[in-house]
């Protein structure tokens, strides 16, 4: 392991962990999906291969792309996903309902699934330069909007699970930003109550936001004996396979949800199904608990993190991967509606797993701060030209002679100074921005 | 405007409040914001530790909950998803006679079924129209057969579960292949054995057989264990004796997928039937052939002959007269089972004009046990041994026999015109002698205590038998009680008349009796006065032959008959086919077993129409040591014993595999 950190300065045990999911997911792809006239069909495994080779390279491009880089294009990364999103609307393809895929010839991209590494990078970068006026409600409804432009646009594409994510995300940065308790329990009050308004009392007083299938789709887990045969069926069966692992899981043959196709989705958004039908609870767990580790050392670099801007990426990196995690696990159990959200790292789909991997990249360029805080910056920085550092120094530098009649990259400078080069703004001092606000307003 | 002040002066406040911030003024911001910060995100990472652990714990606990505890009723969900138990209907017990000759079995055939749950409601089309393709015996009929498996699909039930069954009887064997190779194409669709009934004689005791049917609403509500897939017995032993002939269902286990479609594995696990036990009979079916054959022959040959009698129908009875069983029980008309259970269009034709309520001859009835008639002279034997008991007439007490006899006004004939003198009960059975019996009959119609009907009554007649297959008729004995609650007769027709008892002296009038009745009188006189219950089983085997159940014969009920009463009737008996005047003796002359007999002739018919009269021939052989007693009836078969003579004779050659008599058609007197 200690190679390993060497050649790429990281975490181990977050690569680890990384590794041993993924190679989980394959050897179950490899295994347990099988042919619509049967046989053991390892072409998933095979391509999911492929795409985690392809993902390892992204999370060692992340993990090498110093954090100030974000930090400083964060709101075209912004535009651009918001873009992609809006393109999707027009020249997307829709696959299960939801339009939500860009078709290259031989992949397909889901936009909304790199939206979430975009806003996890905006959000950070914003929260951080606002991280004096986060207690403001002004400032917490701001950073909602940054994630719910975006949220907004999956949401009608229809993809409430991505769209959930969004949301989820929002929630877990400002809450480790430090955003007041009364703002995040109003929200998350508010949230509750919306749905319960949306889904049960509206339609109930004939008042129908949703559609009537909509409803059904998010209320049925509650019981899925229902409909059986319709809406619940993904539902029953998914139950049906998890239940059939019993405590040490059904031998290949044996295990007929999937292997005769009544487990809808085997290998994507029910793969925990496919997993636990075949090892069971304890196989079950054991990723769960693979999962907990990753989390956790993820978690432990937020409170480590060397800069708050790295403590706000991780923490949303922690929050994508856990909430992912919970929803389609709850959702294969039977706990959450079907809202086909994948399971993060684990489920067949090149565009989940980089996101995913891209995400794990940028906790370990976080945590390059902390393993040589300072140090490789300046070794990088004293080079003139090329790196990262070389452009933050430059555009500092641009903020200081060019930034004529142009607050806006002035601003930014001058955050970024104040954050980065450590020049201390407190009291007083911190204020003056928020009385030039109403000007910039308009 | 104040409200935003105070939040920016709270906000401030805040700002201002940590202590520890304060006094790291000067420290590099990235060292600061992180000692800064250290406690305010220790406790937000621990808030989120907390809440993460407890939403893990929740979904741990779930899948705990599902996989270990609920574990096992899932676990066979899944195998239900997998495996669709298609109930398989045990095949009925045979149906043999007393020696274990098969008079019915059943033949395998492959059936068609569509389970509907497993077809996707929009591939249900395709389906039908595929299956009528496939199933169609020629091109020609692939409109037809199309037709047909949509009506069957159409009107199953909605919600069924039960599989629809679209071809009972797939005759070629190439459509079984292809269905079984392009299962993929045909998905809920099963091609299964069935079993079906095959009367392996066909016609041969159909009406003790009996029929069997599928199983309806309210069979299903009455007995808890049947199936809709089940056959019942409608009628015979086939319904008398269904708990035993009726197996126990298995089921085929037959493996799908997601898409209802059958896939071939092997060690698939099922529940074999369990066959239904043989019913071995008391029937001897090579008698049971005779029978039915001379029945047939001698009512066709009666109905041809030139004299333009129209006889169509009769029955014919013959019993252990010591235990009661039945050796043969004919009918006729009669039918053949097997078409019940074929599926030609022939077929289902004659079914139809065999349960036609409009048909007259009414093929399913079983004239042997519900038909009733008057059992003309074949009653003699009664109204003697009644006259013997009462005191009426001594055994040998001669009574003269004139042509004819005037009573209260009214004048009743012998059948013959001149007078043969006296005689005594012997001689008077052996020439059939009407008018002595009317003689004794003024004697009972004097008796206020009615003592010839309680004789009746005590020869069985007037009730049930109590054979062991259901349809039995009682007949009936008129008593002046009885002539007084009939609606029909009006006036003084309701009174009990003279010319009443005289009537019933010789069997005629109201008296009503069945041919097994009669057997059964035979049978008693036969048995040393003891009357036996009649009885069509004999036992239940499994496959192995083994008795499962026996079912004993009931002890004969004694009738306390005085001995040389009863030896005087034989007597008379014996001489009907043997003495110089026997009204039988044209028939069994010559036949090497001394048989004991009695013709009949139930005059029914007007003068117009002489020939509608019912022939009987009542006897049993050997004399000594009776074996068989029978008794051969014929609707409109006048007279007696040259009609229905020769069927017993013929049955009695048969069984005593004994030649000689007259079996031809003939007349002769009664």
């Amino acid at each position: 392991m200690g190679g390993l950190r060497r050649i790429t300065g990281a975490d181990s045990s977050i690569l680890l962990a990384t590794a041993l999911i993924i190679g989980s997911s394959l050897v179950l792809l490899a295994t347990a999906i099988v042919r619509p006239e049967g046989g053991v069909d390892q072409s998933f495994a095979h391509r999911q291969m492929a795409f985690a080779g392809i993902g390892a390279v992204i999370m060692l491009v992340m993990s090498r792309i110093p954090l100030e880089f974000w930090q400083q294009w964060w709101r075209q990364l912004l535009a651009l996903s918001v873009g992609s999103l809006l393109l999707v609307r027009v020249v997307g393809v829709t696959v299960n309902g939801a339009r939500s895929w860009i078709d290259l010839g031989p992949v397909s991209l889901q936009p909304s699934e790199f939206g979430k590494v975009a806003v996890i990078l905006a959000g950070a970068s914003l929260l951080t330069m606002r991280a004096r006026e986060l207690r403001l409600l002004r400032t917490f409804v701001l950073a909602l909007a940054l994630f719910g432009l975006p949220a907004m646009i999956v949401f009608v594409q229809p993809d409430f699970g991505t769209a959930q994510i969004y949301f989820y995300l929002a929630f877990g940065m400002l809450f480790f930003a430090g955003a007041r308790w009364v703002h995040l329990a109003v929200l998350g009050g508010g949230t509750i109550l919306l749905l319960v308004m949306v889904l049960g009392v509206l339609p109930a007083a004939g008042i129908n936001v949703l559609h009537e299938y909509q409803i059904k789709r998010l209320t049925g887990f509650i019981n899925p004996e229902a409909d059986a045969q319709g809406s619940n069926y993904q539902t029953i069966q998914a139950k049906v396979a998890i239940g059939s692992g019993q405590l040490t899981g059904r031998p290949a043959d044996e295990a007929s949800q999937v292997q005769r196709g009544f487990l809808p989705e085997p290998q994507t958004d029910f793969i925990f199904a496919t997993l636990v039908e075949r090892y069971g609870f304890l196989g079950g767990a054991a990723i769960i608990g693979l999962y907990m580790w990753l989390i956790s050392r993820v978690l432990a670099i937020v409170g480590g993190a060397a800069s708050q801007f790295g403590r706000l990426v991780a923490a949303g990196v922690a929050t994508l991967l856990f909430s992912q995690l919970v929803v389609n696990v709850g959702m294969v159990i039977g706990l959450l509606p079907v809202t086909g959200v994948p399971m993060p790292l684990f489920s067949y789909g090149g565009s989940s797993l980089w996101t995913n991997m891209a995400a794990l990249g940028l906790v370990l360029a976080v945590q390059r701060e902390i393993v040589s805080p300072g140090a490789r910056y300046t070794r990088r920085t004293g080079r003139p030209v090329g790196g990262f550092g070389a452009m933050r120094t430059g555009s500092a530098a641009g903020g200081g002679t060019s930034a004529i009649g142009s607050p806006t990259p002035g601003r930014r400078e001058v955050r970024l100074g104040r954050e980065v080069a450590g020049s201390p703004l407190v009291g007083g001092a911190a204020r003056r921005p928020r009385r030039r606000r109403p000007n910039r307003g308009r | 405007m104040s409200g935003r002040g105070t939040r920016i002066r709270r906000s401030s406040r805040l700002q201002r409040s940590p202590q520890p911030a304060r006094s790291s003024m000067g420290v590099s911001s990235v060292a600061r914001s992180g000692r800064e910060g250290h406690a305010p995100i220790a406790l937000r990472l621990a808030v989120a530790g907390v809440v993460g652990a407890i939403l893990i714990g929740i979904l741990v606990l779930r899948l705990w909950a599902l996989t270990v505890i609920g574990g096992a009723e899932y676990a066979e969900r899944a195998d239900q998803n997998v495996i669709r138990k298609l109930p398989v209907a045990a095949p009925r017990g045979s149906i043999l006679d007393r020696e274990g000759r098969q008079i019915v079995v059943n033949d395998r055939r492959q059936q068609v079924e569509v389970d509907l749950q497993d077809v996707p409601e929009e591939r249900l089309e395709r389906l039908i129209i595929d299956l009528g393709r496939v199933l169609a015996p020629n091109r020609f009929e692939v409109e037809e057969t199309t037709r047909n498996v949509r009506e069957a699909i159409e009107n199953a039930p909605p919600g069924a579960i039960e599989p629809v069954v679209v071809d009972r009887d797939v005759e070629h064997e190439e459509i079984v292949h292809y269905l079984a190779e392009h299962n993929t194409e045909f998905p809920g669709v099963d091609v299964r054995e069935t079993f079906a009934r095959r009367y392996v004689h066909g016609s041969a005791a159909a009406h003790v057989l009996g029929q069997v049917g599928r199983v309806s609403e309210e069979d299903l509500e009455q007995h808890p264990t049947l199936q809709p897939i089940d056959t019942i017995g409608r009628s015979g032993l086939e319904r008398r004796y269904d708990e035993w002939l009726r197996g126990v269902n298995g089921y085929d286990a037959v493996e799908v997928d997601a898409s209802g479609v059958r896939t071939d594995a092997v060690g698939i696990r099922g529940l074999p039937y369990k066959h239904g036990l043989n019913l071995v009979t008391t029937i001897d079916l090579g008698l049971q052939r005779v029978a039915e054959k001379a029945l047939r022959d001698q009512t066709i040959a009666v109905s041809k002959t030139a004299d333009g009698r129209d006889a169509n129908a009769g029955a014919v009875v013959a019993m252990v007269p010591q235990t009661g069983e039945i050796l043969a029980m004919a009918s006729y008309p009669t039918y053949d089972p097997n078409v019940f259970t074929s599926g030609s269009r022939k077929d289902q034709r004659t079914v139809k004009r065999l349960i036609d309520p409009e048909n007259k001859l009414t093929p399913m009835l079983n004239r042997a046990i519900a038909g009733q008639y008057p059992p003309a002279s074949t009653y003699k034997v009664i109204t003697g041994i009644a006259a013997m008991a009462e005191g009426f007439v001594k055994p040998d007490e001669l009574l003269g026999c004139p042509p004819s006899m005037e009573i209260s006004h009214h004048v009743f004939h012998n059948h013959v015109d001149e007078h043969l003198g006296g005689m005594d009960l012997a001689k008077a059975l052996e020439t059939s002698c009407d008018t002595y019996y009317y003689k004794l009959a003024v004697k009972f119609y004097n008796d206020p205590a009615s003592p010839l009907q309680a004789w009746s009554t005590k020869f069985g007649l007037g009730q049930e038998t109590g054979l062991d297959i259901p349809g039995e008729q009682k007949g009936v004995v008129p008593t002046p009680a009885w002539k007084q609650e009939q609606e029909h007769f009006k006036g003084w027709e309701k009174t009990w008349s003279s010319g009443d008892s005289v009537n019933m002296s010789i069997g005629q009038g109201n008296l009503l009796v069945t041919p097994l009745q009669m057997t059964r009188v035979y049978a008693a006189i036969a048995n040393g006065g003891k009357l036996p219950r009649p009885q069509l089983a004999k036992s239940v085997q499994n496959l192995d032959g083994r008795d499962e159940q026996v079912f004993p014969t009931e002890e004969p009920v004694d009738l306390q008959l005085n001995e040389r009463h009863l030896q005087k009737t034989i007597d008379g008996l014996v001489q009907v086919t043997s003495g110089p005047d026997g009204t039988a003796r044209a028939v069994f002359d010559g036949f090497k077993v001394p048989v004991a007999g009695k013709s009949g002739t139930a005059e029914v018919g007007s003068p117009q129409h002489p020939h509608s009269d019912h022939a009987w021939f009542c006897g049993f052989a050997p004399v000594d040591d009776p074996q068989i007693v029978a008794c051969a009836f014929i609707d409109g078969g006048a007279h007696g014993s040259g009609v229905t003579g020769p069927i017993v004779l013929r049955m009695f050659q048969h069984y005593f595999n004994a030649k000689g008599g007259n079996a031809g058609v003939g007349r002769t007197a009664d």
